[in-house]
Protein backbone atom coordinates (compact mmCIF):
# COMPACT_ATOMS: atom_id res chain seq x y z
CA UNK A 1 0.00 0.00 0.00
CA UNK A 2 1.20 3.63 -1.09
CA UNK A 3 2.55 5.96 1.79
CA UNK A 4 2.56 8.76 -0.38
CA UNK A 5 0.14 11.53 -0.78
CA UNK A 6 -2.68 10.82 -2.92
CA UNK A 7 -3.15 12.13 -6.87
CA UNK A 8 -4.73 15.74 -6.83
CA UNK A 9 -8.43 15.50 -7.19
CA UNK A 10 -7.71 11.75 -5.52
CA UNK A 11 -7.19 9.44 -8.58
CA UNK A 12 -4.39 9.34 -11.33
CA UNK A 13 -5.62 9.85 -14.21
CA UNK A 14 -4.54 7.79 -17.27
CA UNK A 15 -5.85 8.44 -21.26
CA UNK A 16 -4.10 6.61 -23.84
CA UNK A 17 -5.78 4.41 -26.62
CA UNK A 18 -4.09 1.88 -29.37
CA UNK A 19 -4.23 3.63 -32.70
CA UNK A 20 -5.93 2.03 -35.43
CA UNK A 21 -6.58 2.52 -38.93
CA UNK A 22 -10.34 4.22 -38.45
CA UNK A 23 -8.59 7.37 -36.39
CA UNK A 24 -7.22 8.06 -40.11
CA UNK A 25 -10.89 8.92 -40.95
CA UNK A 26 -11.50 10.98 -38.58
CA UNK A 27 -11.75 14.78 -38.74
CA UNK A 28 -8.03 16.42 -38.25
CA UNK A 29 -6.73 19.05 -35.52
CA UNK A 30 -3.11 19.78 -35.57
CA UNK A 31 -2.12 21.05 -32.60
CA UNK A 32 1.70 22.94 -31.58
CA UNK A 33 3.94 21.49 -29.29
CA UNK A 34 2.90 23.47 -26.56
CA UNK A 35 -0.63 21.63 -26.93
CA UNK A 36 1.10 18.16 -27.66
CA UNK A 37 2.95 18.44 -24.04
CA UNK A 38 -0.12 19.30 -22.59
CA UNK A 39 -1.90 15.93 -24.03
CA UNK A 40 0.99 14.15 -22.96
CA UNK A 41 0.72 15.34 -19.47
CA UNK A 42 -3.14 14.39 -19.34
CA UNK A 43 -2.47 11.43 -20.25
CA UNK A 44 -0.27 10.15 -18.06
CA UNK A 45 -2.05 11.95 -15.17
CA UNK A 46 1.11 14.83 -14.45
CA UNK A 47 -1.89 16.89 -14.69
CA UNK A 48 -4.67 14.42 -13.00
CA UNK A 49 -8.03 15.07 -11.95
CA UNK A 50 -7.68 16.64 -15.70
CA UNK A 51 -9.17 14.57 -18.37
CA UNK A 52 -8.90 16.55 -21.43
CA UNK A 53 -9.18 20.14 -22.38
CA UNK A 54 -11.34 22.50 -20.21
CA UNK A 55 -14.72 22.88 -21.01
CA UNK A 56 -15.78 26.49 -20.90
CA UNK A 57 -16.83 26.80 -17.22
CA UNK A 58 -13.97 24.54 -15.67
CA UNK A 59 -12.24 27.41 -17.93
CA UNK A 60 -13.52 30.37 -16.24
CA UNK A 61 -13.30 29.08 -13.09
CA UNK A 62 -9.76 28.81 -13.61
CA UNK A 63 -9.73 31.97 -15.25
CA UNK A 64 -11.93 33.96 -12.39
CA UNK A 65 -11.13 31.68 -9.20
CA UNK A 66 -8.30 29.45 -9.91
CA UNK A 67 -10.29 26.45 -9.02
CA UNK A 68 -12.35 24.12 -11.59
CA UNK A 69 -15.82 24.08 -11.75
CA UNK A 70 -15.79 21.58 -9.23
CA UNK A 71 -14.00 23.34 -6.68
CA UNK A 72 -10.47 21.53 -7.41
CA UNK A 73 -7.89 24.02 -7.25
CA UNK A 74 -6.47 24.43 -10.76
CA UNK A 75 -4.40 27.67 -11.60
CA UNK A 76 -3.46 27.34 -15.62
CA UNK A 77 -6.15 26.58 -18.26
CA UNK A 78 -5.14 23.94 -20.16
CA UNK A 79 -6.70 24.34 -23.48
CA UNK A 80 -6.48 23.14 -26.90
CA UNK A 81 -7.29 26.57 -29.30
CA UNK A 82 -8.05 26.24 -33.18
CA UNK A 83 -9.16 28.70 -36.06
CA UNK A 84 -11.05 25.31 -37.57
CA UNK A 85 -14.34 25.38 -35.95
CA UNK A 86 -16.73 24.58 -39.40
CA UNK A 87 -18.61 20.79 -38.90
CA UNK A 88 -17.67 20.60 -35.67
CA UNK A 89 -20.02 18.68 -33.37
CA UNK A 90 -20.21 18.04 -29.74
CA UNK A 91 -19.83 14.68 -29.62
CA UNK A 92 -17.57 14.19 -32.35
CA UNK A 93 -14.02 12.26 -31.94
CA UNK A 94 -11.69 14.65 -33.51
CA UNK A 95 -7.73 13.18 -34.41
CA UNK A 96 -5.63 15.55 -32.78
CA UNK A 97 -2.34 15.70 -35.45
CA UNK A 98 1.17 16.86 -34.83
CA UNK A 99 3.80 16.71 -37.50
CA UNK A 100 0.73 15.20 -39.84
CA UNK A 101 1.03 12.00 -37.40
CA UNK A 102 -2.52 11.28 -35.64
CA UNK A 103 -1.17 11.48 -31.83
CA UNK A 104 -4.40 11.86 -29.93
CA UNK A 105 -8.44 11.46 -29.95
CA UNK A 106 -10.80 14.02 -28.60
CA UNK A 107 -14.28 13.50 -27.67
CA UNK A 108 -15.65 17.29 -28.52
CA UNK A 109 -17.29 18.71 -25.79
CA UNK A 110 -17.70 21.76 -26.60
CA UNK A 111 -16.25 24.68 -28.90
CA UNK A 112 -16.34 28.27 -27.33
CA UNK A 113 -14.83 31.47 -28.63
CA UNK A 114 -11.23 32.30 -26.62
CA UNK A 115 -11.09 35.61 -25.08
CA UNK A 116 -7.32 36.26 -25.46
CA UNK A 117 -6.84 39.04 -23.74
CA UNK A 118 -8.99 37.92 -20.27
CA UNK A 119 -6.76 35.05 -20.92
CA UNK A 120 -3.41 36.80 -20.62
CA UNK A 121 -4.64 39.38 -18.30
CA UNK A 122 -6.44 36.91 -15.58
CA UNK A 123 -3.27 34.25 -16.27
CA UNK A 124 0.25 36.77 -16.43
CA UNK A 125 -1.37 39.45 -15.52
CA UNK A 126 -0.27 41.67 -17.91
CA UNK A 127 -0.83 42.27 -21.61
CA UNK A 128 2.27 42.97 -22.46
CA UNK A 129 3.39 41.36 -25.78
CA UNK A 130 6.90 41.03 -24.78
CA UNK A 131 5.63 38.64 -22.10
CA UNK A 132 6.38 35.30 -23.35
CA UNK A 133 2.98 33.38 -22.08
CA UNK A 134 1.09 36.59 -23.65
CA UNK A 135 2.89 36.39 -26.98
CA UNK A 136 1.95 32.48 -27.08
CA UNK A 137 -1.75 33.58 -26.03
CA UNK A 138 -1.61 36.50 -29.04
CA UNK A 139 -0.63 33.21 -31.42
CA UNK A 140 -3.73 30.89 -30.30
CA UNK A 141 -6.52 30.41 -32.33
CA UNK A 142 -9.67 32.26 -31.81
CA UNK A 143 -11.49 28.89 -29.93
CA UNK A 144 -11.16 26.51 -27.27
CA UNK A 145 -11.92 23.11 -27.90
CA UNK A 146 -12.91 21.18 -24.78
CA UNK A 147 -13.55 17.86 -24.17
CA UNK A 148 -11.91 14.56 -22.70
CA UNK A 149 -8.83 13.28 -24.56
CA UNK A 150 -6.60 10.26 -24.91
CA UNK A 151 -3.02 10.10 -26.45
CA UNK A 152 -1.92 6.82 -28.88
CA UNK A 153 0.07 4.86 -27.08
CA UNK A 154 3.39 4.89 -28.17
CA UNK A 155 3.40 8.25 -30.14
CA UNK A 156 5.79 10.33 -27.81
CA UNK A 157 6.72 13.85 -28.68
CA UNK A 158 10.30 14.15 -30.38
CA UNK A 159 11.38 15.80 -27.04
CA UNK A 160 10.49 12.92 -24.99
CA UNK A 161 12.30 10.62 -27.13
CA UNK A 162 15.64 12.67 -26.46
CA UNK A 163 14.85 12.44 -22.93
CA UNK A 164 13.58 8.83 -22.65
CA UNK A 165 16.24 8.01 -20.57
CA UNK A 166 15.15 10.86 -17.82
CA UNK A 167 11.71 10.67 -18.62
CA UNK A 168 9.19 8.90 -15.55
CA UNK A 169 5.43 9.30 -15.63
CA UNK A 170 3.33 9.96 -12.21
CA UNK A 171 2.82 6.60 -12.01
CA UNK A 172 6.58 4.79 -12.07
CA UNK A 173 7.78 7.51 -9.92
CA UNK A 174 4.98 6.44 -7.31
CA UNK A 175 6.48 2.89 -7.81
CA UNK A 176 9.79 4.21 -7.51
CA UNK A 177 9.23 6.62 -4.40
CA UNK A 178 7.52 3.61 -2.70
CA UNK A 179 10.22 1.03 -3.79
CA UNK A 180 12.33 3.39 -1.69
CA UNK A 181 10.36 3.30 0.95
CA UNK A 182 9.55 7.11 1.00
CA UNK A 183 6.71 8.94 2.31
CA UNK A 184 7.66 12.57 2.10
CA UNK A 185 9.18 13.90 -0.66
CA UNK A 186 10.39 17.55 -1.86
CA UNK A 187 10.17 18.24 -5.36
CA UNK A 188 12.33 20.41 -7.01
CA UNK A 189 12.02 22.53 -10.55
CA UNK A 190 13.94 24.47 -12.17
CA UNK A 191 14.92 25.23 -15.82
CA UNK A 192 18.61 26.03 -14.51
CA UNK A 193 22.01 24.75 -14.42
CA UNK A 194 22.71 23.89 -10.21
CA UNK A 195 24.61 26.44 -8.62
CA UNK A 196 25.30 26.43 -4.76
CA UNK A 197 21.92 28.51 -4.51
CA UNK A 198 20.41 25.58 -5.24
CA UNK A 199 22.15 23.24 -3.56
CA UNK A 200 21.46 25.61 -0.46
CA UNK A 201 17.69 24.78 -0.98
CA UNK A 202 17.84 20.62 -1.99
CA UNK A 203 19.98 19.94 0.92
CA UNK A 204 17.18 21.95 3.43
CA UNK A 205 14.71 19.76 1.50
CA UNK A 206 16.90 16.55 2.14
CA UNK A 207 17.01 17.19 5.84
CA UNK A 208 13.25 17.66 5.95
CA UNK A 209 12.01 14.79 3.63
CA UNK A 210 13.02 11.29 3.10
CA UNK A 211 13.48 11.91 -0.50
CA UNK A 212 14.27 14.54 -3.23
CA UNK A 213 12.95 14.99 -6.27
CA UNK A 214 15.07 17.07 -8.85
CA UNK A 215 12.38 17.51 -11.82
CA UNK A 216 13.88 19.94 -14.88
CA UNK A 217 11.43 21.35 -17.24
CA UNK A 218 12.17 20.20 -20.67
CA UNK A 219 9.45 21.44 -22.55
CA UNK A 220 8.92 24.28 -25.27
CA UNK A 221 11.36 27.53 -22.70
CA UNK A 222 12.58 30.89 -24.18
CA UNK A 223 15.16 32.02 -26.23
CA UNK A 224 18.17 32.48 -23.69
CA UNK A 225 17.43 29.44 -21.73
CA UNK A 226 19.69 26.95 -20.56
CA UNK A 227 19.50 23.79 -23.07
CA UNK A 228 17.93 21.34 -21.03
CA UNK A 229 21.00 18.58 -22.02
CA UNK A 230 23.34 20.74 -20.28
CA UNK A 231 20.98 20.90 -17.23
CA UNK A 232 20.97 17.33 -16.96
CA UNK A 233 24.20 16.80 -17.30
CA UNK A 234 24.78 19.01 -14.60
CA UNK A 235 22.45 17.78 -12.27
CA UNK A 236 24.11 13.95 -12.67
CA UNK A 237 27.16 15.65 -12.08
CA UNK A 238 26.55 17.39 -8.94
CA UNK A 239 24.66 14.41 -7.47
CA UNK A 240 27.41 12.10 -8.48
CA UNK A 241 29.84 14.10 -6.42
CA UNK A 242 28.04 15.68 -3.34
CA UNK A 243 24.47 13.77 -2.67
CA UNK A 244 23.40 10.60 -1.42
CA UNK A 245 22.37 9.13 -4.11
CA UNK A 246 19.86 7.17 -2.97
CA UNK A 247 17.79 10.11 -1.54
CA UNK A 248 17.77 11.55 -4.79
CA UNK A 249 15.70 11.10 -8.39
CA UNK A 250 16.24 13.36 -11.32
CA UNK A 251 13.67 12.97 -13.81
CA UNK A 252 12.39 15.68 -16.68
CA UNK A 253 9.02 17.28 -17.12
CA UNK A 254 7.89 17.40 -20.40
CA UNK A 255 5.60 20.36 -20.72
CA UNK A 256 6.48 23.75 -21.27
CA UNK A 257 7.15 26.83 -19.34
CA UNK A 258 3.97 29.62 -19.34
CA UNK A 259 6.22 32.18 -17.33
CA UNK A 260 2.67 32.93 -15.54
CA UNK A 261 4.69 33.45 -12.45
CA UNK A 262 2.42 32.92 -8.87
CA UNK A 263 -0.03 30.60 -11.00
CA UNK A 264 2.69 28.49 -12.22
CA UNK A 265 4.10 27.94 -8.82
CA UNK A 266 0.75 26.21 -7.76
CA UNK A 267 0.37 24.76 -10.85
CA UNK A 268 4.27 22.81 -10.63
CA UNK A 269 3.40 22.04 -7.44
CA UNK A 270 0.16 20.28 -8.12
CA UNK A 271 1.93 18.67 -10.68
CA UNK A 272 5.12 17.16 -8.72
CA UNK A 273 1.97 16.04 -6.09
CA UNK A 274 0.72 13.56 -8.91
CA UNK A 275 4.30 12.76 -9.15
CA UNK A 276 3.94 11.73 -5.46
CA UNK A 277 5.97 14.30 -3.64
CA UNK A 278 4.61 16.25 -0.63
CA UNK A 279 7.05 19.30 -0.46
CA UNK A 280 7.60 21.49 -3.04
CA UNK A 281 10.22 24.33 -2.85
CA UNK A 282 8.82 27.57 -3.94
CA UNK A 283 12.01 30.09 -4.08
CA UNK A 284 12.01 33.57 -5.35
CA UNK A 285 10.33 35.13 -8.39
CA UNK A 286 9.17 31.09 -9.26
CA UNK A 287 8.53 30.93 -12.47
CA UNK A 288 8.69 34.32 -13.47
CA UNK A 289 10.33 36.41 -16.35
CA UNK A 290 11.22 39.88 -16.35
CA UNK A 291 9.64 42.14 -13.43
CA UNK A 292 5.87 41.58 -14.47
CA UNK A 293 5.38 39.52 -10.74
CA UNK A 294 6.55 40.84 -7.14
CA UNK A 295 9.86 38.25 -5.81
CA UNK A 296 7.49 37.05 -3.57
CA UNK A 297 3.74 36.57 -5.24
CA UNK A 298 4.48 33.16 -6.32
CA UNK A 299 4.65 32.35 -2.29
CA UNK A 300 2.25 34.78 -1.34
CA UNK A 301 -0.32 32.80 -4.00
CA UNK A 302 -0.72 29.86 -1.46
CA UNK A 303 -2.52 32.32 0.90
CA UNK A 304 -5.15 31.95 -1.54
CA UNK A 305 -5.58 28.36 -0.37
CA UNK A 306 -7.29 26.83 2.44
CA UNK A 307 -5.46 24.59 5.11
CA UNK A 308 -4.83 21.01 2.99
CA UNK A 309 -6.50 21.93 -0.11
CA UNK A 310 -3.82 22.07 -2.27
CA UNK A 311 -2.60 18.34 -0.91
CA UNK A 312 1.31 19.91 -0.91
CA UNK A 313 3.15 21.48 1.06
CA UNK A 314 4.96 24.50 -0.51
CA UNK A 315 8.68 25.10 1.30
CA UNK A 316 9.54 28.80 1.15
CA UNK A 317 13.04 30.10 0.65
CA UNK A 318 14.41 33.36 0.29
CA UNK A 319 17.19 34.36 -2.04
CA UNK A 320 20.48 32.24 -1.09
CA UNK A 321 24.32 33.41 -0.86
CA UNK A 322 27.66 32.60 -0.60
CA UNK A 323 28.72 34.67 2.69
CA UNK A 324 32.04 35.08 2.96
CA UNK A 325 31.97 35.77 6.90
CA UNK A 326 30.03 32.82 7.78
CA UNK A 327 32.32 31.31 4.97
CA UNK A 328 28.91 29.10 3.34
CA UNK A 329 25.95 29.74 1.96
CA UNK A 330 22.84 31.10 3.63
CA UNK A 331 19.99 33.38 3.04
CA UNK A 332 18.79 36.66 4.66
CA UNK A 333 17.11 34.08 7.69
CA UNK A 334 20.55 32.88 9.15
CA UNK A 335 22.76 35.45 8.08
CA UNK A 336 23.47 39.15 10.00
CA UNK A 337 26.36 40.16 7.63
CA UNK A 338 26.10 42.43 4.83
CA UNK A 339 25.50 42.96 1.29
CA UNK A 340 29.65 43.54 1.33
CA UNK A 341 30.32 39.68 2.49
CA UNK A 342 28.09 38.52 0.07
CA UNK A 343 27.65 36.46 -3.38
CA UNK A 344 24.31 36.34 -4.41
CA UNK A 345 24.11 33.06 -7.40
CA UNK A 346 22.23 33.54 -10.51
CA UNK A 347 22.08 32.67 -14.18
CA UNK A 348 23.06 36.17 -14.68
CA UNK A 349 26.06 36.16 -12.57
CA UNK A 350 27.08 32.33 -13.65
CA UNK A 351 27.02 33.24 -17.21
CA UNK A 352 29.34 36.73 -16.41
CA UNK A 353 31.75 34.86 -14.55
CA UNK A 354 31.87 32.30 -16.82
CA UNK A 355 32.46 35.01 -19.89
CA UNK A 356 35.18 36.43 -18.00
CA UNK A 357 37.16 33.20 -16.43
CA UNK A 358 39.45 36.40 -14.32
CA UNK A 359 36.94 37.67 -12.11
CA UNK A 360 36.52 35.67 -8.99
CA UNK A 361 34.10 34.04 -7.44
CA UNK A 362 33.10 31.30 -9.77
CA UNK A 363 34.14 28.32 -7.59
CA UNK A 364 31.90 29.92 -4.62
CA UNK A 365 28.76 29.73 -6.53
CA UNK A 366 29.45 26.83 -8.99
CA UNK A 367 30.79 23.18 -8.16
CA UNK A 368 33.89 22.63 -10.29
CA UNK A 369 32.32 19.31 -11.66
CA UNK A 370 29.07 21.05 -12.22
CA UNK A 371 31.37 23.39 -14.27
CA UNK A 372 33.23 20.60 -16.20
CA UNK A 373 29.62 19.39 -17.15
CA UNK A 374 28.92 22.87 -18.25
CA UNK A 375 31.91 23.46 -20.24
CA UNK A 376 32.16 23.55 -23.39
CA UNK A 377 28.32 24.49 -24.19
CA UNK A 378 27.38 27.37 -25.57
CA UNK A 379 26.33 30.37 -23.27
CA UNK A 380 23.27 31.90 -24.85
CA UNK B 1 -21.34 4.24 -4.28
CA UNK B 2 -22.79 3.37 -7.66
CA UNK B 3 -24.29 -0.48 -9.13
CA UNK B 4 -21.03 -1.74 -10.95
CA UNK B 5 -21.92 -2.76 -14.45
CA UNK B 6 -21.11 -6.08 -16.03
CA UNK B 7 -20.36 -7.74 -19.50
CA UNK B 8 -20.90 -10.98 -20.41
CA UNK B 9 -17.85 -12.62 -22.03
CA UNK B 10 -17.07 -16.30 -23.83
CA UNK B 11 -14.71 -19.02 -22.73
CA UNK B 12 -14.33 -22.46 -23.84
CA UNK B 13 -16.60 -24.74 -22.20
CA UNK B 14 -14.16 -27.28 -20.87
CA UNK B 15 -12.16 -24.08 -19.21
CA UNK B 16 -15.26 -23.34 -17.88
CA UNK B 17 -15.83 -26.78 -16.12
CA UNK B 18 -11.94 -26.55 -15.26
CA UNK B 19 -12.28 -23.81 -13.67
CA UNK B 20 -15.11 -25.05 -11.62
CA UNK B 21 -13.35 -27.70 -10.63
CA UNK B 22 -10.65 -25.84 -9.06
CA UNK B 23 -12.50 -23.44 -6.93
CA UNK B 24 -14.37 -26.15 -5.69
CA UNK B 25 -13.84 -25.59 -1.67
CA UNK B 26 -12.00 -22.25 -1.84
CA UNK B 27 -13.22 -19.59 -1.48
CA UNK B 28 -15.01 -18.49 -4.66
CA UNK B 29 -18.36 -18.63 -5.29
CA UNK B 30 -18.28 -18.61 -8.78
CA UNK B 31 -16.54 -18.84 -11.99
CA UNK B 32 -17.04 -15.60 -12.90
CA UNK B 33 -15.42 -14.33 -9.50
CA UNK B 34 -12.26 -16.47 -9.86
CA UNK B 35 -11.83 -15.24 -13.14
CA UNK B 36 -12.33 -11.93 -12.21
CA UNK B 37 -9.87 -12.21 -9.32
CA UNK B 38 -7.39 -13.91 -11.50
CA UNK B 39 -7.64 -11.20 -14.21
CA UNK B 40 -7.35 -8.07 -11.75
CA UNK B 41 -4.18 -10.42 -10.61
CA UNK B 42 -2.81 -10.14 -14.10
CA UNK B 43 -3.46 -6.48 -14.68
CA UNK B 44 -1.73 -5.52 -11.68
CA UNK B 45 1.22 -7.60 -11.57
CA UNK B 46 1.84 -7.04 -15.20
CA UNK B 47 2.09 -3.27 -15.36
CA UNK B 48 4.13 -3.48 -12.02
CA UNK B 49 6.48 -5.90 -13.20
CA UNK B 50 6.80 -3.43 -16.17
CA UNK B 51 7.07 -0.50 -14.59
CA UNK B 52 9.86 -2.35 -12.10
CA UNK B 53 11.65 -3.53 -15.24
CA UNK B 54 11.45 0.15 -16.50
CA UNK B 55 12.98 1.33 -14.03
CA UNK B 56 15.48 -1.08 -13.16
CA UNK B 57 16.96 -1.02 -16.98
CA UNK B 58 16.95 2.86 -16.62
CA UNK B 59 19.62 2.89 -13.70
CA UNK B 60 16.65 3.88 -10.78
CA UNK B 61 15.96 0.54 -9.12
CA UNK B 62 18.74 -1.89 -8.49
Amino acid sequence: MSRLVEPHGGKLVEQTRRYDESLEELQRIEIDKHTLLDLEMISTGAYSPLTGFLCRDDYECVLYGKRLSNGVAWTIPIVCSTNKTKDLRPGDELALSHGNKVVGVLTLEEVYPHNKEEHARKVFQTLDPKHPGVARVKKMGNHLLGGKVEKIEGEASTIQNRFERRTLTPKETRYLFNAKGWRTVVGFQTRNIPHRGHEYLQRCALEIGDGLFIHPIVGETKPGDTPPETILRCYEALIKNYYPRERVVLAVLHTSMRYAGPREAVFHALIRKNFGCSHFIVGRDHAGVGNYYGPYDAQKIFNEFGEGELGIEPLFFDTSFYCRRCGGMATKKTCPHTENDRITPSGTLVRSLLQNPGKTGLDKILRPEVLDAFRGEKIV
Amino acid sequence: MGRKEYVNISIPKELYKNVEKIIKGTGFRSVTEYIIFVTREALIGGEEGRIRERLRKLGYLE
